[in-house]
């Protein structure tokens, strides 16, 4: 026999006798949606043994999961978590503690896994997961820190973004302090805002790791060319999926990547969709996603906020619609026509077991019930008119205990400013207040908006931990302090402050602080170059640290609390700015 | 090893069985003197060691699935072993004695080891179990004179039940990954038994107690574990037990 032949032959035999058995997965995960820390987890092929099982770790929190047997369907197959505080969806929980699926390696099982300590639900539980913290919008972010000492002789120090790097910067999420993400480009009207993008930032450098340009509405050739551009918002729900809503979209992205996943266009009602956009969206505690419509005068093309100002007739708009939005499956549940139109973004919170959202209309205040994401009118809780004679609208809502907190004159008013609070419980029981009556307005102000004397186009933000309610208004320059009881509102102290951002409060209760902007002497509000950050002792208004002079921040946004006892800030024209306030020992 | 064939075995234990048989059969007389022989018997301890044929590969099947294969990698064993028996003699001829009697044994614990091939793809496991034998058995030996008066050849064979204890089931992972499924608990069988064997006896070695030294071949019959789970739907078995054995007898 030919040597050739031979080596075949010994090597057939040898091929023949060899034992192909070898160790490998009895599962293939795939696995989107950030999760806080490493998950372990226990799959088995039989969940009730359990039988035939492996550990497997996972860093996010949504699964796809195939086995890896061909030809087999394992119609009992079980998984469990083994690291503390969180539970599974998807499956069917026995009493082993075994969640059972069916599964084969062509039919894949989806098991989402969600936080069991989650007391910001449905939020994603890390320091900035929605812009105001929680839906009720309270703007306390109870893991932020403040980096300095409350004794005052702190220094902030800055590093900043490349340049136009996040134009109109409006708010960031985070998984943790590692996985930061950024929403901008709603401001049509700030140079360089083109459209809603949404990145992951690089908290250490700022430098963007994957930025995703999601519409583009400067360009003549684009399919969206001259759609309204107003800001939306960003959050991260319980699931880990980032999601952003803007003009009449709403988006699911992989943080990993920023591949959009999933985008749901919305109902516009009588709006035409190139003059509706969502200003943001809410969530109650089971996930249901809230949203609600604005609208620019149809035949106006002016870009961003300004067209609620300088169109013809800001007024003449359709009525707002309300949407309720399934995230799982991305589809909308219901959507009511509001009576009348709603500038200010819906506040949502449970009072009594209940799911509420909280609507603002031009005089009053209404709600809805919440049930299967259905809306319900809740015509029992009426407080009437609420506003004084030419004040203008309030914005959103703000949710302190058994109380729901608003001000008026989100457009420059001739009437000062009135802070609102109505009783969740009966609406009947309110109480109004003027915390900057009669305050003096710099020459140049008092000009540049005559006949208007006041302008807070900005919610209050409400701390429930310590029943005090921080007010501000741009033309009197100042911000206000104000204590909420059953027995009613009473400034408890006021500091000189001129800003046109939402206040954020950081830092545990009994050391509280507040941080805002503050539009330089000689500025004019809405139209200034520059603000400082300044951070105020929340309980006595004590001014403990400033910024360095900035760049001027994206109008109508908030600094942005992070880790570590620092900040963002936003710069309009693109500069994301990161703040860090020490305690410097003179 | 020389019977580690169990057909060659098992003819050899049929052999030596009709040996013994035949032998006993020609002195009709012994039981008659029964009762009186009683008060005559020998006590007999017995020290030796065994080599054990056992495990075998098989399928475990697995509610809603494929199931696993345990296959063997390590069968033979070896260990040391320890009998005590009590003999009386019976007929006596020119040229060989009979004497019957009870022997026990001790077969001291060996193991048997193999791999899991999960789902009949992938070798995750492996496994180990371990075996103790209690076989007790009623003996019929013969001793057989030589021209040398103080070397005898005998032959003994025997049957009875031998107590099977089948426990230390374990599972180790082979990838660092898969957690042991440890589906298997002990359990105690009662099997059919037999043995035969041939050896020398050596007359006064100690005293004038003789001492015999000699080959022993074991049918220990099929253990079994119990099923820890009832999501298994069958049990593993230790397949037929085989041992050889060497052994050396002090006749008191």
């Amino acid at each position: 026999m030919k040597p050739h032949y031979l080596f075949s032959l010994c090597s057939l035999l040898l091929m023949s006798q060899a034992n192909f058995a070898y160790s490998s997965l009895l599962f293939n995960i795939t696995s989107t949606g950030g999760a806080p820390e490493t998950i372990s987890l226990t799959l088995c092929l039989n969940g009730k043994g359990p039988l035939s099982c492996q550990n497997y770790s996972v860093n996010n929190l949504n699964l796809s999961i195939l086995s890896t047997i061909p030809n087999h369907t394992y119609a009992t197959a079980g998984i469990k978590v083994n690291t503390p505080g969180y539970k599974l969806s998807g499956c069917t929980m026995i009493n082993n503690g075994y969640c059972l699926f069916t599964v084969s390696n062509t039919s894949a099982s989806s098991i989402a896994i969600t936080n069991t300590n989650n007391t910001n639900a449905p939020w994603y539980p890390s320091l900035e997961a929605f812009e105001h913290y929680s839906s009720g919008r309270t703007h306390v972010f109870p893991q932020a820190t403040f980096g300095g000492s409350m004794n005052g002789s702190n220094t902030v120090n800055t590093l900043g973004s490349q340049a136009l790097a996040y134009p109109s910067g409006y708010n960031m999420s985070y998984l943790n302090s590692n996985l930061a993400y950024i929403y901008g480009g709603g401001y049509g009207d700030v140079t360089g805002s083109i459209g809603a993008y949404v990145a992951q930032v690089n908290p250490v450098t700022l430098q963007s790791i994957w930025y995703n340009q999601l519409i583009n509405i400067a360009n003549p050739l684009s399919p969206n060319y001259g759609e309204w551009d107003y800001p939306g918002s960003l959050g991260i729900l319980e699931d880990g999926y980032l999601y952003v809503s803007y003009g009449y979209r709403l988006a699911k992205l992989d943080p990993a990547t920023g591949r959009v996943i999933s985008t749901l266009v919305l109902p516009t009602g009588e709006g035409l969709p190139e003059n509706t956009s969502f200003n943001g969206f809410n969530a109650t505690a089971d996930g249901t996603i809230i949203m609600k419509s604005v609208y620019r005068q149809a035949g106006c093309i002016i870009q961003g906020p300004d067209a609620l100002l300088n169109c013809p007739d800001p007024t003449d708009v359709p009525p707002s619609i309300l949407v309720s939005v399934n995230p799982k499956t991305m589809q909308w549940i219901h959507q009511i026509t509001l009576p009348n139109p709603v500038g200010a973004r819906p506040t949502v919170t449970q009072y009594h077991g209940k799911d509420y959202v909280y609507l603002l209309e031009a005089t009053t205040a209404i709600r809805y019930r919440l049930q299967d994401g259905i809306f319900i009118p809740d015509h029992t809780w009426n407080p009437g008119t609420i506003t004084l004679t030419s004040q203008t609208l309030c914005t959103s809502f703000v949710v302190v205990n058994d109380w729901v907190v608003a001000q008026t004159n989100t457009l420059p008013a001739t009437t000062a400013l009135s802070v609102i609070s109505i009783n969740q419980g009966n609406a009947a029981n309110q109480f109004s207040i003027q915390p900057f009556l009669g305050d003096p307005i710099p020459t140049e102000i008092a000009t540049a908006f005559s006949p208007a004397i006041s302008w807070a186009p900005m919610s209050v933000s409400g701390d429930p931990d310590t029943n005090l309610i921080y007010a501000t208004d741009a033309l009197p320059g100042e911000i206000a302090a104000i204590s909420i009881s059953d027995s009613g509102l009473h400034v408890v102290w006021k500091a000189a402050q001129r800003t046109t951002e939402f206040t954020a409060l950081i830092n545990p209760p009994s050391s509280r602080v507040v941080v805002g902007t503050d539009i330089p002497d000689g500025e004019i509000p809405g139209n200034n170059h520059n603000d400082y950050a300044v951070w105020r002792n929340a309980l006595t208004g004590e001014e403990i640290a400033r910024s360095p002079l900035l760049p001027a921040m994206t109008q109508g946004t908030m600094i942005q609390p992070y880790y570590s006892g620092n900040m963002f800030y936003e710069g309009q024209l693109g500069d994301l700015i990161k703040l860090v306030p020490v305690f410097t020992d003179h | 090893m020389i019977f580690g064939n169990k057909k060659c075995c098992q003819f050899l234990l049929l052999l030596l069985i009709g040996l013994n048989a035949l032998m006993a059969y020609s002195a009709p007389n012994f039981l008659s003197n029964l009762p009186s022989s009683l008060k005559q018997g020998h006590p007999v301890i017995q020290l030796g060691g065994y080599w054990s044929g056992q495990g075998q590969t098989q399928h475990i099947n697995i509610q809603d699935l494929i199931g696993d294969e345990f296959t063997v990698t390590n069968h033979n064993s070896s260990n040391g072993l320890v009998g005590l028996g009590y003999f009386i003699d019976g007929q006596e001829k020119s040229y060989f004695k009979m004497s019957y009697g009870i022997d026990a044994f001790y077969l001291a614990k060996t193991d048997v080891t193999g791999n899991v091939i999960q789902e009949n793809v992938f070798t995750n496991l492996s496994y180990k179990y371990n075996l103790t034998h209690y076989p007790v058995y009623i003996i019929a030996k013969s001793t057989i004179k030589t021209k040398f008066p103080q070397y005898t050849l005998t032959i003994d064979t025997g049957i009875g039940p031998n107590f099977i204890k089948a426990d230390g089931f374990q599972e180790h992972p082979l990838d660092g990954i898969t957690i042991p499924d440890n589906i298997f608990s002990s359990h105690t069988s009662t099997t059919f038994s037999a043995t035969a064997g041939f050896g020398i006896k050596i007359n006064q070695v100690f005293g004038s107690a003789p001492l015999e030294c000699g080959y022993r071949f074991f049918y220990l019959g099929q253990g079994n574990f119990n099923k820890a789970s009832n999501q298994v739907l069958n049990t593993l078995k230790t397949g037929n037990n085989y041992a050889n054995a060497i052994i050396c007898s002090l006749i008191i």
